[in-house]
């Protein structure tokens, strides 16, 4: 984009032409862009109220991007005109200030009207008390189970990267199928859902589990852990995993196991619980190009698996959310759970009454098991589930 | 006086080659727990059948946490006693106060330490501490730890006053060393002219015990209540149910303790008839409450307009997996209920049938919470996971059976130590049968 200095007068033909220019490469509607930025000067400068600016582009902006979430839009409120009651931290109430920058910025706002959405922002920012450092990226993925072909790769890769002990599925592909006449199969690829609203953290006696603020990745500091077990029953998900035994040798992470001030990277020594860090370790690495990448990510033979910023349109899981999902639907994993997950899936969601099976490709083809040491093996599909 | 007086001092004065006998068991029986523990500490939880719940398909709480919500809901129950009969100064029931105080700390005490032994990392469990002002925020097992180290605290002044009470009326001179020694320690500075402020403090700390059995006694049950991903441990009940069988267990543990230090010492004179039948008709209420919450807390998971998750849990509870021992864990809580309600004198006269009851009782309690625990996490919901499997070690069987025998060995050694109430005095109030 243009970084050059827009002219003055809104009115004028040159300022026309510049945020024409700017808006054109965007891709989107450019005389609603144009329009959304030169109200957007008159709402800061009080020629418009917000409500007016509101109303105006209402339609057009939810015909453009399916959702009007601009700064200007009424704050949920309760009944007798109060703002909702709100948790701090889990944004429950309240829009939060991510959210709204997100919007701006697609719909160039970010440059265009940026007085207007700064002072919409402030005012948000002072009525919920919320600061302004927090960070404007949460890492996520999209992982499209349409394409998964359930040849575990994904999981050998993590268990090697993190120098885990085969039974700790950081990443687990479970192979199911439902109950609808169709005998069709299909696969859930199921990493650790680093949700905004994690209950595992809610749980923790210790603060070892933690959301980092940097880019959201939910970890869990293995210096604090107790290893209770309290993250493990809260999370609805079953991605948690304690290091039962004594791992030994089994424990081969070689990278660095500090993230930040922290010991939170690689595989969980005795005692302690890990699950799925996103590869903390990469993100932090000096190494750039191993930045935004995770080894399930690079190993996935059939790219189902996308990693990167949710809040950045132009991240990989963003970019296949919008073109790759083939007409597939989209939805996030249990999320009347509340847990705000940040994994996409593209492809069948598993109903609950879904029944694991075999699969054509086990465990057994890799340094990978189910059941921990010291217990008896596990037979998939042994049991019966209404037993 | 001096005859009842006798009795009272009973445990203190004698040591029986039975007594002796029993504490040698008991001693063995706390060998091997340790040894158990100690082994657990080197090799670590994998000495356990404890595995993830998800693609190990195992639970990951067990025995131990299912062994420690049975001990919490006794400290609560026995707290709950202690608190009504010093409120009320129901005089008659001196020596049921007594037993509470001390059965009430020690099952506290074994609740904390089970806690502690189901942790990957034991030698941590300070940093529990240490996050406390932040976590209590919003942590359950902070809100748990609070509570715990309240009843402990509070349970243990309680019974170093009422000790200190007990003591200045009695001539030191006449008990064994070692208690005398306790008795100087506890009297130290006393004055007679502190008796009414003692009798006070008294009394205003068991309304302190009462509120707070009533109030964070139901915290270990929100330890479950509160966990939103597990079916069947989620939901408003689960404070009162833990409540109710809190109430039943420590009341019945008091009941057979009683009924047990009765029979050995034949403290007739001390713990009269009337004593038992009060117990026993709390008993008959406690038990009848619990199996009505328990009733309301289940049923609704097996109606055909059940969530689907509930009801896997349910159906396993009432036909299924758990089947026996659930209806087993039932039978022993509610046909004690209607045995009490139909031959109440008949049975209570002794003490040694409400003994019997209360031990049937406690069982029944014991496996109703193991259940409680192991459930939600055996069969999973949401995701396609397999039904789990939990067969507890040895290792669990001892470590979970010794902390009970070594909780009985603490009260053993305790009734050697000190009195276990004082004499009934000259003027008495009328005594109220406890009736919630």
């Amino acid at each position: 984009m243009s970084t050059r200095d827009p002219p003055d007068d809104i009115e004028s033909a040159a300022w026309e032409q510049w945020a024409t220019d700017i808006v054109d490469e965007t891709g989107f509607d450019v005389d609603l862009g144009v329009g959304l930025a030169r109200d957007a000067q008159r709402v800061a400068k009080g020629e418009m109220t917000e409500a007016e600016y509101q109303a105006k582009y209402h339609e057009d902006v939810l015909d453009e991007f399916g959702v009007d979430d601009r700064p200007t839009a009424p704050e949920p409120q309760a009944a007798d005109g109060s703002p909702l009651p709100g948790i701090p931290g889990t944004g429950n109430g309240k829009r939060s200030r991510r959210s709204m920058l997100k919007t701006a910025g697609a719909i160039g706002l970010g440059t265009l009207g940026l007085s207007a959405a700064q002072q919409s922002t402030r005012t948000a920012a002072a009525q919920t008390g919320g600061g302004g450092s927090e960070s404007d990226v949460q890492m996520g993925m999209a992982i499209n189970t349409d394409r998964c072909i359930g040849c575990l790769q994904c999981m050998d890769a993590c268990n090697e990267e993190n120098g885990n002990p085969a039974e700790s599925l950081w990443m687990a592909v479970l192979r199911y199928e439902e109950d609808d006449y169709t005998d069709t199969e299909e696969y859930l690829t199921r990493p650790c859902q680093h949700c905004s609203d994690a209950p595992c953290e809610t749980a923790c006696p210790t603060n070892a589990r933690y959301t980092r603020e940097k880019d959201g990745i939910v970890l869990t500091d293995y210096d604090q852990c107790t290893g209770c077990r309290y993250c493990e029953v809260a999370c609805p998900y079953g991605v948690n995993y304690l290091q039962w035994a004594d791992p030994g040798e089994a424990n081969s992470f070689e990278g660095d196991t500090q993230v930040g001030d922290r010991t939170a990277a690689g595989s969980a020594p005795q005692g302690t619980m890990g699950k799925c860090t996103f590869c903390a370790h990469r993100q932090d690495s000096e190494d750039e190009s191993l930045h935004g990448t995770t080894a399930c990510e690079d190993t996935c033979p059939v790219d189902a698996i996308h990693f990167g910023d949710m809040n950045d349109e132009s991240s990989a899981p963003r970019q296949h959310l919008a073109n790759d999902t083939d007409g597939q639907p989209t939805y996030k994993l249990l999320e009347d759970k509340g847990t705000e997950p940040n994994i996409v899936y593209v492809g069948n969601e598993p109903s609950p009454t879904a029944t694991q099976i075999d699969g054509p490709t086990g465990e057994d083809r890799f340094d990978l098991v189910r059941e921990r040491p010291g217990r008896s093996r596990i037979e998939l599909g042994s049991h019966d589930r209404d037993d | 006086m001096s005859l009842s007086n006798n009795d009272l001092l009973k445990p203190l004065t004698t040591i029986s080659t039975k007594f002796l006998a029993l504490v040698a068991v008991l001693g063995i029986a706390a060998l091997v727990t340790v040894e158990a523990i100690v082994h657990q500490l080197r090799f670590g939880l994998v000495v356990t059948d404890l595995a993830s719940w998800g693609t190990q398909e195992g639970v990951t709480w067990g025995l131990y946490i299912g062994t420690f919500e049975w001990f919490a809901g006794m400290a609560v129950g026995s707290i709950a006693a202690v608190g009504y009969i010093r409120y009320r100064e129901l005089t008659r029931y001196d020596i049921i106060a007594r037993i509470g105080e001390i059965w009430g700390l020690i099952s506290g005490l074994s609740a904390a330490y089970l806690i502690v032994i189901d942790l990957g990392r034991p030698d941590r469990v300070l940093n529990i501490l240490t996050a406390w002002f932040v976590t209590v925020q919003y942590s359950p097992l902070a809100w748990d730890v609070t509570f715990v180290t309240a009843l402990l605290v509070m349970t243990s002044t309680m019974l170093i006053l009422s000790l200190r009470r007990d003591f200045s009326e009695m001539n030191l001179n006449k008990l064994p060393i070692y208690t005398a020694w306790i008795g100087k320690l506890l009297t130290l500075g006393y004055r007679p002219e502190e008796r009414e402020k003692l009798d006070s403090m008294l009394r205003w700390l068991g309304l302190a015990l009462l509120i707070l059995a009533f109030t964070g006694g139901m915290v270990p049950g929100w330890l479950l209540g509160v966990v939103g991903a597990q079916a069947g441990w989620y939901g408003g009940i689960a404070g009162i149910s833990f409540l109710a069988g809190g109430l039943l267990s420590g009341v019945a543990a008091i009941a057979l303790i009683a009924g047990v230090l009765r029979y050995s010492y034949g403290m007739e004179s001390v713990l009269s008839t009337d004593v038992f039948v009060g117990l026993g008709k709390a008993l008959t209420l406690f038990g009848f409450v619990y199996v009505v919450i328990l009733f309301n807390e289940i049923l609704p998971s097996i109606f055909p307009m059940a969530p689907l998750a509930e009801s896997r849990v349910g159906e396993a509870m009432l036909y299924g997996h758990f089947a026996t021992d659930f209806w087993l864990a039932m039978a022993a809580i509610a046909i004690p209920v209607l045995v009490l309600a139909v031959f109440r004198e008949r049975m209570l006269a002794s003490g040694t049938g409400l003994a019997v009851v209360s031990a049937v009782m406690l069982w029944g309690v014991f496996v109703k919470k193991q259940l409680t625990v192991i459930e939600p996490l055996m069969y999973p919901s949401g995701l396609p996971y397999e039904v789990g499997s939990y067969v507890p070690t040895l290792v669990e069987w001892v470590i979970s059976i010794g902390a009970i025998l070594i909780a009985i060995l603490l009260f053993v050694i305790a009734t050697k130590l000190v009195p276990l109430g004082r004499s009934p005095p000259g003027t008495q109030t009328p005594t109220e049968v406890k009736d919630q």
